[in-house]
């Protein structure tokens, strides 16, 4: 498998991607934003369609449109304040139409690459923005990561504190867009958003700190990459689609193992409680 | 030092507060009272720089200010985050440039100090509101402020906890650090040195609040 050099490029993408996605995504997650992937995707699936019918370059455009989306999110979160996922349902829609509209004047097997994702067609230029979105994005996470776990536990703790909240925000934001978008077109529209959201899942089932939670979230991430793309190769499955299955289907296991952990913990308990009571 | 000159705020077609004029010097201990909906949390929050006034002038000079909200994100979620975790959220930009030892060292003093040695461990959002409460002290005071902003902090409290706190409180103000605690309840202010009514967007000084013969409250 690894003797075809389009594997040995899909399986450092899929690492990468693995490790850059869960590092944005899980602050969208604690913020309650967990959808905005979901609207950000389509977003991105309308950029393309702008870039394939304009005649424009489909990525830079989509990552435009991803970064506008989440901009116009934010702006709709503020402005219906306590129906804050109104927003995001907005956009979600908007990019829907977008698409839809402007699908049927792009080429359909381009617009369905975007659709499902191509990471078995990577281009050299999508392999260097994928690498350089990474670094980007795991030095940000460690250099800002006091920073960035204060501001997630308390916003207005944080501002007194002199955290610069909104600065921080606004570079998480731009970096999930780009992330979205470029994801997008590597592992498809319709998966990126579960990236976004799973390995975090997943990762809080253990029930740990924040710092444990970020690293499992990063480590389930790029298990699922492997592993999905492993399977997919072998099975000859969509790539995309089985990563996102393998995501899902290791959310059931933790929350199966943690179901049986409470359950022994509260036989243990009833267990211990009757000895004493006998005593 | 805090000091609001002729401070209106409103949020569009509500206005909060009605130029409001308040000054809390450098180690002294202010406690603010009033009923909810009173324009107190507004107050706060134009005091600590998280709103801006509508008019007049805010001025700050503390560097310092560890600020105990109300309510944290923490409380009602299932952010992860453990007791040792957020006690250092505390180090966090506080201007006290510390080695990851020095940290370390600092955080297991204040857990020890506060009785939260054997939680260390434990994620935040399983905790009692009075050990949740300790935590949130334990944070503040991780970083010696200059400037201590308390917001109604013993939601969820039990007695020994609140007695704690009010010692805490009491011990900090001889230190010489300023002090701006809202609370519901008189007794916690009995060392405070001034203590203000906010009721309807105006400011007064509590005094005369009783002197109007609205809360007959023995100090």
């Amino acid at each position: 498998m690894l003797t075809y050099k389009f594997m040995q490029i899909a399986f450092v993408v899929a690492i990468l991607l693995g490790i850059s996605i869960p590092l944005v995504g899980s602050s969208a997650v604690f913020k309650r934003l967990s959808s905005s992937g979901d609207a950000l995707a389509h977003s991105s699936l309308a950029g393309v369609a702008i870039g394939l019918a304009a005649g424009l370059n489909p990525l830079l455009i989509s990552i435009i449109t991803c970064i506008v989306s989440f901009f116009i999110i934010e702006l709709l979160r503020k402005k219906f304040n306590k129906y804050s996922e109104v927003g995001v349902a907005v956009v979600l829609s908007a990019a829907i139409g977008i698409a839809g509209i402007l699908s049927s004047f792009t080429s359909a097997s381009n617009f369905d690459s975007y659709l499902f994702g191509s990471i078995l067609l990577i281009s050299d230029t999508e392999l260097y923005i994928t690498i350089g979105l990474t670094v980007v994005i795991v030095l940000f996470s460690v250099i800002f990561y006091p920073q960035i776990f204060a501001m997630l536990y308390s916003v207005n703790e944080s501002k007194v504190s002199g955290i610069k909240v909104n600065l921080l925000t606004f570079v998480q934001d731009l970096l999930l867009s780009i992330t979205i978008a470029i994801g997008a077109k590597i592992v498809g529209s319709l998966v990126v958003s579960s990236l976004v959201v799973l390995p975090t899942a997943i990762a809080l089932q253990m029930k740990k700190g924040y710092k444990f939670t970020m690293i499992a979230s990063v480590l389930f991430s790029v298990g699922a990459m492997i592993s999905g793309l492993v399977i997919a190769y072998y099975a000859n499955l969509k790539p995309g689609a089985t990563i996102v299955t393998v995501s899902v289907a290791l959310l059931l296991l933790m929350i199966i193992y943690r179901g049986i952990l409470t359950m022994i913990n509260n036989h243990k308990l009833k267990q211990s409680e009757k000895i004493k009571s006998q005593e | 030092m805090i000091q609001f000159e002729h401070v209106s705020f409103s949020y569009p077609d509500t206005p909060v507060l009605n130029d409001v004029c308040f000054h809390l010097e450098e180690g002294q201990f202010v406690g603010i009272l009033g009923p909810n909906g009173g324009g107190k949390s507004t107050f706060l929050r134009l005091a600590l720089g998280l709103l801006k006034p509508s008019s007049g002038t805010i001025t700050r000079t503390d560097k310092k200010i560890s600020y105990i909200a109300q309510t944290t994100a923490i409380s009602d979620t299932s952010f992860p985050a453990t007791v040792e975790e957020v006690i250092a959220l505390g180090l966090v930009d506080s201007k006290i440039k510390l080695n990851f030892r020095e940290r370390k060292k600092k955080v297991k003093e204040i857990m020890e100090k506060a009785n939260l040695t054997p939680f260390r461990k434990r994620l935040v959002n399983e905790l009692s509101g009075g050990q949740l409460q300790r935590v949130k002290i334990a944070k503040a005071l991780i970083s010696e402020p200059s400037l201590l902003v308390l917001d109604e902090p013993d939601a969820g409290m039990d007695e020994q906890a609140h007695e704690n706190l009010v010692h805490i409180v009491h011990e900090l103000h001889e230190k010489k650090t300023s002090i701006l605690f809202v609370s519901h309840h008189p007794h916690d202010l009995e060392d405070a040195d001034a203590i203000y009514f906010i009721e309807q967007g105006q400011i007064m000084t509590y005094e005369a609040e009783l002197e109007r013969g609205h809360h007959h409250v023995n100090l």
